[in-house]
This record gives structure tokens, sequence and C-alpha cells, in this order.
């Protein structure tokens, strides 16, 4: 944590070496923040850059009042929905009516090509019910149950009362489960379901 | 528990729980109900997912390279605005040490900050005399502050006790000609060597005709460097010239020959002045007092009482009465002694040797600095209630600001 705040005071003195140590254990939540919440591997790649960019100009106004990555996670939200705005005013085809013809969200190459032949149907098919999520909710949930954040932290980051997030993530995972559970490839095909547990029990 | 229950807190399963208690009927419900028991099967599947989802992603390396060289292509480009917190500190800092110097001359000018008179500082108070005071035993205890008025009359206090019995005085004395009621002594040293000795004398007598002065002591000595190259003369003058014409005097007779030496120097008697006055107004009405007595009086032994009292009076009076007249005369007359030494190869410099010159300038550099800081911190004094009071202003300025742009806020939100 002291080594943090040294390198926090060093990056705000324009040192850009403080700022890579400072930003690679946080490059991958970001980018991965962006990529869920936006859907799309190029807007993606495009937010979280401007997310790191927004970050380092922004570094004199970081006042130590929350943690650092609670701090950059914020900024990074705040990027992600600024596009989500602007992509709101552009005609486009709902994701929404997208998902319900087949299409899936781009995937991102991910893992070796044997789990990827495991889990490439379960991944899709969260991502599919992260996607169709309104901003709100689907940000809550990334933070919470993706990014493994704790409730008042999520709070901290979307600025909004813990009663409010807690209420978001619920609807939110109510929301996923139902969509998982009605989805073409079923989620769920292979999990053990209680009746063959218990049997073991 | 019933399935509608379960199904309601399945979503805050298993973290926001109520409590321990309902998480356990929770879960007895599920080992009972084999479909609750699979809807818990499928939320902690989904969890599960959600929570590693994205262990195996990879940040793409065009993410990774592409902000760290904007990163260092933007601190490369901004050395200026690295600078920029180190140069602002830097202007305000100038900025303050202008504001508090220009402060300090512009009051030392007495252009800003006047200085208030606080009228608790001017005491006067009623005076009586009593019968019965042995003027030998009086002794003015304290000098109360005194206040200039700033007009040709002063009023002061004394608190004098005498015998047990108290005086109070309060007297009003007219300005003894120094302009705003101080009474300022002023003399002056003139040290000269010249090789014209003669006519160095002769100036200086004209300069006294001319500026109304006048010689209370003069002497002589030594030979003529003519007669004796080995000794040479020597004068000594002690002269009473008007204050009013006290410096042009003083600079005339510095340039009559090589200046060796001067000094000026300002007394200021105003408080033993007004002491010895107002003890004189008070023996002098202790006089009155005691002649009235005498007229009344029948009886040989109080009348020989009282004449050995007026005669004390009377010698206390005088004595004061010559202070006060001596005070006033050199109040009115400057005092200055002028030494002449002849000299036989005295070079009329221009200015002093520089070994004195420089020994002089960092005498006057160091007392300037002293009296400068002192000055500052009399500035910051007097400055500091202005300053606290356009602080209470710009303090609450800036959060009707703040209260009203968070109004706004709110109204935008919703």
């Amino acid at each position: 944590m002291q080594e943090d705040a040294l390198l926090i005071k060093r990056a705000q003195k324009g040192d850009a070496e403080a700022f890579e140590a400072l930003m690679t254990p946080l490059e991958k939540r970001i980018y991965a923040l962006c990529l869920r919440m936006l859907t799309s591997r190029e807007d993606a790649l495009d937010c979280a850059q401007d997310t790191m960019l927004r970050i380092w100009r922004a570094l004199g106004t970081y006042r130590m009042q929350s943690s650092f990555s609670t701090w950059a996670l914020r900024i990074a939200t705040n990027a992600c929905l600024d596009m989500l705005r602007k992509r709101k005013n552009k005609p486009t085809t709902s994701l929404d009516a997208l998902v319900d013809v087949g299409f899936a969200p781009q995937a991102e190459p991910e893992g070796s090509p044997e789990t990827q032949a495991e889990n490439a149907d379960q991944r899709d098919a969260i991502k599919s019910a992260i996607a169709i999520l309104p901003e709100d909710m689907r940000s809550a949930l990334i933070l919470r149950d993706v990014q493994g954040m704790a409730y008042e932290e999520v709070a901290d980051v979307l600025q909004a009362p813990l009663g409010t997030i807690k209420s978001r993530i619920n609807r939110a995972r109510a929301r996923v489960r139902e969509k998982l559970t009605s989805t073409p490839e079923p989620f769920f095909e292979n999990i053990v379901y209680a009746d063959e547990r218990r049997k073991d029990v | 528990m019933t399935c509608a229950d379960f199904l309601s807190l399945l979503p805050q399963y298993p973290d926001q729980m109520p409590d321990d208690d309902t998480t356990a009927v929770f879960l007895a419900h599920a080992a009972e109900c084999a479909e609750c028991a699979n809807l818990l099967v499928e939320q902690e599947a989904m969890l599960l997912a959600l929570s590693t989802m994205d262990d195996d992603l990879e940040v793409p390396e065009t993410f990774s390279s592409g902000w760290r060289k904007a990163v260092q292509e933007e601190a490369l480009a901004r050395p200026s605005k690295r600078g920029f917190a180190s140069w602002k500190y830097a202007v305000t800092a100038a900025a303050a040490l202008v504001v508090v110097l220009g402060g300090t001359a512009l009051m030392r000018a007495g252009l800003i900050l006047p200085d208030y008179a606080n009228p608790k500082d001017q005491v006067s108070t009623a005076v009586s005399l009593e019968y019965d005071v042995a003027p030998s035993a009086a002794s003015p205890a304290t000098m109360m502050a005194y206040e200039m008025t700033g007009t040709a009359s002063m009023k002061r206090s004394v608190d004098a006790t005498v015998e047990g019995a108290s005086y109070d005085v309060e007297t009003e004395v007219e300005d003894a000609g120094s302009g705003n009621g101080a009474i300022l002594l002023h003399s002056a040293t003139i040290n000269l060597s010249s090789e014209r000795y003669d006519e160095v004398m002769a100036s200086i007598s004209s300069l006294l005709e001319a500026n109304d002065g006048w010689v209370s002591y003069r002497s002589e000595y030594g030979e003529s460097l003519e007669v004796n190259p080995e000794a040479g003369r020597y004068a000594y003058w002690e002269t009473r010239v008007p204050v009013q014409a006290l410096p042009q005097f003083v600079a005339a007779v510095s340039d009559l020959g090589h200046l060796t030496g001067s000094e000026m120097v300002t007394e200021d008697v105003s408080a033993s002045y007004y002491d010895v006055q107002g003890r004189l107004d008070m023996y002098i009405a202790q006089r009155n007092r005691l002649n009235e007595l005498m007229e009344k009086a029948e009886a040989v032994s109080d009348i020989i009482e009282i004449e050995s009292k007026l005669g004390e009076v009377q010698y206390s009076i005088d004595s004061l009465s010559g202070r006060i007249q001596n005070w006033d005369s050199r109040a009115k007359d400057a005092t200055v002694t002028i030494s002449v030494t002849e000299t036989a190869h005295a070079k009329e410099f221009a200015r002093q040797p520089l070994r004195q010159r420089l020994k002089a300038g960092l005498a006057n550099a160091v007392y300037a600095l002293q009296a400068f800081a002192q000055d500052v911190l009399v500035f910051l004094v007097m400055a500091l209630p202005y300053v606290v009071f356009i602080a209470a202003i710009g303090g609450i300025v800036y959060l009707v600001i703040y209260l009203v742009r968070k109004r706004k806020m709110r109204r935008t939100k919703k």
C-alpha cells in the first residue's frame, strides 16, 4: 500500500514508468470490464485505451479518498457508459433482437483450444445473458460477480447507495438465470442436478 | 419455507442472505424440495460461471502496448505541465511576498492601514487637592499612557499617590513648538578638519548669524601650522540654532571642510516634560490654596505653618519651572557642537574613506533590515483582521456557489 502511494505520487508528477507500474495490475480488469459492458471487442479496445488515458490525465485529482483501483474502475465504468450513450445515438439493431435470432456477442479468443471447446457454449450463453441487461444492472453484476468486488466497493465505483446496488445485482442475477434457462443452447445442460447429487449424499 | 419464498431468496444466495437462520431454513427447504434444489444448483453454476468467465481472458497486445505508448508520449510532451505544479507554487509564493512587502512599504508610507487611535488609550481624570498634603512627600507614582490628539493640546493623566491620598490630575498643556505636541530636543555634532582653518571659523560665525543662531560656548587652542607645522589649531563650538534652521545649518557647516564625524540626535522628553508640567501645576494650585488659607488664618501657629509650607511649595515651583524653561529653550533652539581641526594636508574628500563608507553602509543596511522586518511583522498583524474578514466573505460565497451547483446536479440527475 505504501509502495502504491509512492507510485501514485510519482505518477502524479508525470512519471510514466510509475504510472505503468501502477496500472499493470489493473489493465486486465479494466479491459474485461469494457469488454463485458460493451460486448464488442473493437469498442472495448477503444474504451479501455481511452480509460487509461483518462486515468493518466486525471491523476492530479486523485485525493486518496478511496482505493486507487476503485477510483480507476469508476473512471472505466463512466467511460463505458459514455460509449454506450454514444452508441444509443447511432441507429443500430438492438442487441436483444440480434440475440433472439442466434447472434452471440463477439467472443474473445480465450484459453487453450481444449477449454475453448469445453466451455465455449457456456461462456457465449452467459455473455449473451449479461449483454442484454440494462446498463446499471450489467455494471453492478460485472463488478460484483465477475470481478469479485465487495458490495461497498461496487457502490463506491457506481456512486450509488449500497441498497440500490444489492437490488440491482439481485435483479440482474434473476434475469441472467432466466435468460440462461430460456436460451436454445441450455447453459445448464452439463451441470449435475440435485436429484443426482442427492443420491451420492 | 414455501417454494415461493425460496424463489424470492434465490437471487440473494449466497452473499445477500438476511441472516444465518434464514440461510439454514433456505438450505433445508432445498434439501427437501427437488425442484428448488435444482434451482439452487443452477444458481450456483451461474455464479461460478460468472466468477470464472474472465479467468482465461487475455489482454490484447494492441491494448497493452497502445496505452503505454500513448502515456509515454503524453508524458514527454508534458514537461511544462510537469513543472507547472512547481511553477504554480512559485508564482503563488512570489505573489504572497509581493503583497506582504508591498503592503509593508505602503503602510510605512502611511498609505494603507491607518493607525486608528484606540479611544481606550486616552485617560483623563478629575483633580482634587487636599489641604493636608505634604508636597515634599509628593511623588507621582505612575505616568499613565497618554495620547496625542493631533491637535495643539495634549492630555495626560498622572496617578500620584501622596501620603495615602491619591491625586488625579488633568491638565491641558500647550504645544511646546514641535507642531504635534511632542517635546523634542535636537542636537547635532559636526567634526571638521580643514587646511583653511581661518576661513572655516569665519564661515561658521557667518552661518550662525544668518540662521539666527548664537554661541553658548567656544574654545580654541593650539598653534597655527604656519607657525609650527607639527602643531595645528583646534576649535570647539557649542552653538544654539533655531530648530527650523537646523537642517540647512548642519548641511552648510558640514560642507565647510572635511567631515570626519557627525551625529544627529533627537531626544523625546515629552513624558518627563508633561510630568514636570503637571507637578508644577499641582504645586501652583497648592500655593493658591495655601494663600487662601493664609488670608483666613488667625492663629500665629497656623500662620507660621502655612508660611513654612508655602516656602516648600514655592521652592518646588521654582525648581520645576526652571526645568520647564530649560526644556522649552532647548526645544526651541537646537544644540550644535562643532569641532574644527586644522590640518596641513587635509584632502577635501567628496566622500568618506571607503572602509568607513562600507562599515557605515553595512550598519545602515542591518539597521534598515531590522526596522523593515519589524514593520513586516506589524503589517501582518494589522492586516490579519482584514484577511480573516475577506476569507470569511470568500468562504460564504464559495459555499453558496457550491450549494447551488449541487442542487443543479441533483435536478439534472432526476
